[in-house]
């Protein structure tokens, strides 16, 4: 259903694309950061007894080239975490502990956003880099693996200064392999780096 | 174009194939409540083939009864593909009461077996075998929110005894099936290993692997993907967590716990009657601390009168390698899946191709003149089991629907 729905979204995303029309502007290239709030969507299917957090601070990142056409193409990054518990008693048949536990992401996306008025969408696709860790019993566990995923993300610019604009930001990340969704809220700094 | 957008989203949406299977509890069966227990070698005499008064397009024209563990399983050739029921003596006769599930249509039915006194029921409760058996199969179809049920009732009379030669191995693929086959237990769980002679099998496959703490567990998977495990926190190799870990924040899909080799071993000892474990050894590293562990559980269930044969699954050149380099390697049962010559290498007194490569009658053949047997994988279609059984000379099907290959055994002659 999520990946349908972001298909569907994509293939409206890519149509405007074609619409982008010849700007008067220089072709540049762009610098954005991004701090803000994550927040997990996963449908729960978390094992009881935890107080699961699913809300921490995270950054988003990224460099674009901004082109003649109303289309800019970049690679986005970041660090997102995703879910986690933070000094939580546990009591099963391993005995007792205190469990801290933690999983995040370090996004490499390629990014396609196009500006409307005020508004600007875009939409990636690329990579996640998930990183786990566990400890808990007097032992630590760490694990990665890559997964595939999808990023749809809406800005409304709030302000310029000069040649930079400050925006607010929200990004949805879909985790496809894995099935993990999380919303990113932000502010972000977009910066003018290099006329071409 | 937005039509043509609005077609696209529901064609997306529409492929979403998720389905939750509800099986019945003995809850659901209460009625059996006001019946006389009902004893296991009673139910011992019920075992045999049945054949339909009447052509049967629901059951088929013959169906198995076998016992298990107290239970009446029923086999048949068409749908349900297998039925469980627990039985209780009434006034009148023989009641047995249960479910059935067909794996096609992923459906459950509510089932009812009835035998008269005067068809049977009265010789088998005075421990007799009777070949005047009659029993009326009474099934209830349908979803579990009960729309579109349909109600069936077919009679079956004994025809002969099931086929027992050869010693056949019916061995349940991941201790019973795959998750996708919407099972009542998670695939590799203890649950599934307690339920796979309820599925007409006689042997289980396993899959193993190491955690970080170098205990072997049952995994099928290289990651801990949502196809098997709930527990967001948890991503990547099983073999980077501590067994404390996987047990504290994830669990299978049946909401079990991943099970260690040695609690499978004792589940298989202790609870079930099952002959055959074949441990499908998933990586090297497997290989060393598994070895003393065959050794000590079939010390164990030597000890308990348990006919068992905990066979180690080669099935790889590195495997086998680090397999050889063990003195007293040969004194371990062992299956070789690699070519004839990596069977006599490994002193494998098993081999085990893939279906693919045909019958292969000449080979197997020449191998159970020199003691060694041959099994089969990974054999789902029933068309092609019933080939097997028919033209080649394999002493055992490894398959996902164990009560598909039962059934096709136990009625050939």
């Amino acid at each position: 259903m999520i990946k349908s729905t972001f298909i569907v979204i994509l293939m409206i995303f890519m149509l405007s694309a074609s619409y982008a029309v010849e700007q008067d502007k220089p072709r540049s290239i762009l610098f954005e950061i991004s701090p803000g709030v994550t927040y997990n969507l996963t449908k729960q299917l978390n094992l009881p007894d935890f107080q699961y957090q699913n809300y921490f601070a995270g950054i988003t990142t990224s460099v674009e080239f901004s082109s003649e056409y109303n289309i800019k193409i970049g690679i986005e990054s970041g660090y997102l975490p995703i879910t986690g518990i933070d000094n939580q008693q546990i009591t099963n048949h391993n005995g007792q502990s205190q469990a801290n536990a933690q999983l995040s992401t370090i996004p490499i996306l390629l990014r396609f956003s196009m500006s409307y008025s005020d508004f600007s969408i875009s939409y990636a696709n690329g990579a996640y880099f998930m990183i786990s860790y566990v400890d808990a019993f007097g032992q630590t566990s760490r694990s990665k693996e890559v997964a595939s995923g999808l990023k749809l993300g809406l800005q409304y610019n709030i302000l310029n200064i000069n040649s930079s604009k400050i925006l607010l930001h929200s990004n949805f990340y879909y985790m496809s392999d894995i099935g993990h969704l999380v919303v990113f809220f932000g502010i972000a700094s977009n910066f003018n780096i290099l006329n071409l | 174009m937005k039509y043509l957008f609005t077609l696209i989203f529901f064609i997306l949406v529409s492929c979403d194939n998720s389905i939750i299977l509800i099986y019945p509890d003995s809850d659901d069966f209460g009625e059996l409540n006001n019946y006389k227990p009902l004893t296991a070698d009673i139910i011992d005499l019920l075992e045999g083939v049945y054949k339909s008064e009447t052509t049967n397009r629901q059951l088929g024209d013959s169906i198995v009864l076998l016992s298990v563990r107290n239970k009446l399983l029923i086999l048949t050739a068409q749908s349900p593909d297998f039925l469980i029921l627990e039985g209780g003596v009434a006034d009148s006769g023989i009641v047995f009461l249960g479910y059935g599930r067909d794996y096609e249509t992923n459906s459950i039915s509510r089932n009812r077996v009835f035998i008269p006194l005067e068809n049977g029921a009265s010789d088998l409760l005075n421990g007799i075998k009777s070949s005047q058996i009659k029993i009326i199969i009474n099934t209830l179809t349908g979803n579990n929110n009960n729309k579109n049920n349909s109600n069936f009732v077919v009679n079956y009379n004994y025809y002969r005894d099931i086929n027992k030669k050869g010693n056949f191995n019916v061995i349940a693929h991941r201790a019973g099936g795959r998750n996708s086959d919407l099972l009542p237990h998670s695939e590799n769980s203890l649950g599934m290993i307690k339920f796979a002679e309820f599925l007409g099998a006689n042997g289980i496959e396993i899959d193993i692997r190491l955690t970080k703490d170098k205990i072997p567990v049952l995994f099928h998977d290289d990651f801990l993907s949502k196809r098997l495990v709930d527990g967001d926190l948890l991503i990547g190799n099983i073999e980077s967590y501590y067994l404390s870990h996987l047990n504290s924040f994830c669990k299978l899909k049946s909401g079990e716990l991943i099970p260690t080799l040695e609690e499978a071993l004792n589940t298989v000892i202790d609870s079930t009657n099952l002959s055959l474990v074949w441990l499908d050894i998933k990586h090297v590293q497997v290989v060393e601390p598994i070895i003393p562990m065959i050794i000590k559980y079939q010390e164990i269930a030597k000890s308990k009168n348990r006919d068992l044969r905990i066979i180690f699954g080669i099935t790889s050149e590195q495997v086998m390698q680090k397999f050889i380099s063990f003195s007293g390697y040969y004194d371990i049962e062992s299956l070789n899946e690699l070519s004839i010559e990596e069977i006599y290498k490994s002193k494998s007194r098993i081999w085990a191709p893939q279906w693919t490569l045909g019958y292969q009658n000449e080979i197997v053949n020449d191998l159970i003149s020199k003691g060694i047997i041959s099994f089969v994988w990974t054999l789902d279609d029933r068309k092609f089991v019933k080939e097997f059984l028919q033209n080649a000379s394999f002493n055992g099907i490894l398959t996902n629907y164990a009560p598909i290959v039962a059934y096709e055994y136990y009625v050939s002659k």
